[in-house]
């Protein structure tokens, strides 16, 4: 049951004829692939890179788009891949590399890091209760995790996105939601009391 | 395909926002767009560009010199003879043919080591308990001359992004002689802990501000330096244990998970209780303590052991092994 809140975007895909002519490299195209998909992938990017490397979200984001851009003639609208799991990839793989990269700590910590001002406390509490879990899971469960959960790709994208087998997914993505459960039954108690996380073995 | 049995039913994990990308990210991409590919291709993402200076200048040195010994030959032969003057303009021009090949070659090698350098991580040296430190200090030449804080502060910046800790240990303490400042101080400690110079980092933990001292010395104990004789996070003289379970708890969101184990040990001197066993369990898991991980996991419910297995596992610590190394 995919119990869930998905945050997979509702909005359209990108037209035909905006993909033909960002493909012929009109930059109002560009601008509009950009705009349409910015937000996915800087989300993406921004998750997988919690808990260390923020400073390079922006950075990476750009990068994406950057390879995109130029490999986007070569781009097959028909092939297997959608041009936003495609995209996705490309913003996975390098998000990959930036976590592989020893990193130095921050220079300058930000205590107050993970508190908006916006929303209600509940839910913020929620979201950083997800967020350290989610950052203290092994970079190969974080991926496939994000990508399972916030990006809606389903097992055969994500293998193929990866590069891994679709056992090794399922495996990742099992100790990753168990990972993160057992965080939050401690992080917040009250979500087993309210019967949101029984005890399950 | 479907998830069965989802063990996070129920859970809206959508409360993990992030914030929008930046407004200007399309002018930021257009503008990356019209940047040359080689120029592009030779930014290592981290604003250092790589250093190809040896190589072009070998190169063109050798191109520069077959045009002079062909310049030379025609300098000494003279232009007397005819014959001899076209010979020798025939040799020009193939030097000159060879050096354009050269140069063509040149670009080429220049773009291979670019795709290659994109193609990996830079190799950002950062130091290792115990290991070497990567680039000695600077003497105090290479500094920028005068007192200028925020040189020095951009100079140690540079050489902490670049893996030079030590380097950017002394800047940052000149810049803290110039001119005192608290995220100086901060500087100063974090580039203590990470060139790995302990007695530097107790120094400067020291005038650290109160309420970060906490937070900032894991960095530290992550890197096998304790900054402190003491202990930061002391229980109150009153047994505050909810003030020492808050504490845990943002100890925990800030990644200190040895801070956090050390105030809920203080809270469960207060008061054993099963929350708070079940978060230093989680706290020694996360901060690799496999010791206390076993103690505390004998001390969790029946119920909760099957499940909080897990955290312990995914750090390799076998929260059912014995003690024995």
């Amino acid at each position: 049951m995919p119990a869930v809140a998905l945050t997979r975007t509702s909005e359209p895909p990108l037209d035909e004829l905006t993909l033909r002519r960002a493909q012929r490299g009109d930059e109002r195209a560009w601008r509009a692939l950009v705009a349409r998909h910015g937000p996915p992938v800087h989300a993406l990017i921004w998750r997988l890179l919690v808990g260390r490397a923020r400073h390079r979200v922006e950075d990476l984001v750009q990068e994406t788009f950057v390879r995109v851009l130029r490999a986007l003639p070569a781009f097959d609208p028909q092939g297997a891949a959608s041009l936003s799991t495609w995209m996705l990839t490309i913003a996975t793989r390098l998000a990959l590399n930036e976590l592989r990269r020893p990193e130095p700590q921050p220079l300058e910590i930000d205590l107050e890091a993970h508190d908006r001002t916006d929303g209600d406390a509940e839910r913020r509490r929620l979201g950083n209760a997800i967020a350290a879990g989610v950052a203290a899971l092994p970079d190969a469960q974080r991926v496939v995790f994000v990508l399972r959960e916030y990006h809606g790709l389903d097992y055969a994208e994500l293998a193929g996105a990866i590069e891994v087998d679709l056992g090794t997914i399922k495996s990742r993505l099992a100790r990753a939601r168990t990972a993160l459960r057992a965080h939050l039954i401690t992080a917040l108690p009250e979500l087993g009391e309210l019967g949101e996380l029984g005890e399950r073995t | 395909m479907t998830d069965d049995d989802h063990p996070l039913g129920g859970i809206d994990l959508a409360a993990w926002e992030p914030p929008p990308p930046p407004p200007d990210l399309a002018d930021a991409v257009m503008a990356r767009m019209r940047e040359p590919v080689g120029a592009a291709a030779l930014d290592h993402g981290d604003g250092g560009v790589v250093d190809r200076g040896p190589r072009r200048r070998w190169l063109a040195g050798a191109a520069v010199m077959v045009a002079a010994v062909v310049a030379a030959i025609a300098i000494v032969v003279g232009a007397g003879d005819r014959d001899e003057t076209k010979r020798l303009r025939a040799e020009l021009a193939q030097a000159q043919r060879q050096v354009a090949a050269l140069d063509d070659k040149l670009a080429a090698l220049d773009h291979k080591l670019a795709a290659l350098d994109a193609a990996r991580p830079a190799d950002v040296a950062v130091p290792r308990p115990g290991g070497p430190i990567p680039v000695p200090p600077p003497t105090a030449d290479a500094l920028p001359k005068g007192c200028d804080s925020e040189a020095l502060r951009a100079r140690g910046d540079d050489q902490y992004w670049q893996g030079n800790q030590a380097a950017a240990l002394v800047a940052f303490e000149a810049a803290l002689a110039c001119k005192p400042d608290d995220k100086l101080v901060q500087r100063v400690f974090m580039a203590s802990c990470a060139s790995m110079n302990a007695a530097k980092a107790r120094k400067y933990y020291a005038q650290l501000a109160k309420d970060r001292q906490a937070a900032l010395s894991q960095v530290c104990l992550r890197l096998g330096i304790d900054p402190v004789s003491t202990p930061p996070h002391r229980a109150p003289p009153a047994c505050d244990r909810a003030g020492l379970v808050n504490q845990g708890d943002e100890a925990v969101q800030n990644g200190a998970h040895a801070a956090a184990l050390r105030s809920y040990e203080g809270a469960l001197r207060c008061r054993v209780d099963e929350l708070v066993v079940s978060k230093a369990y989680l706290a020694a898991c996360n901060g690799k303590n496999a010791a206390k991980a076993r103690d505390y996991y004998r001390r969790l419910p029946a119920g909760k052991r099957n499940l909080l297995s897990q955290a312990c596992l995914r750090f390799g610590i076998d929260p059912l092994g014995d003690d024995q190394p």
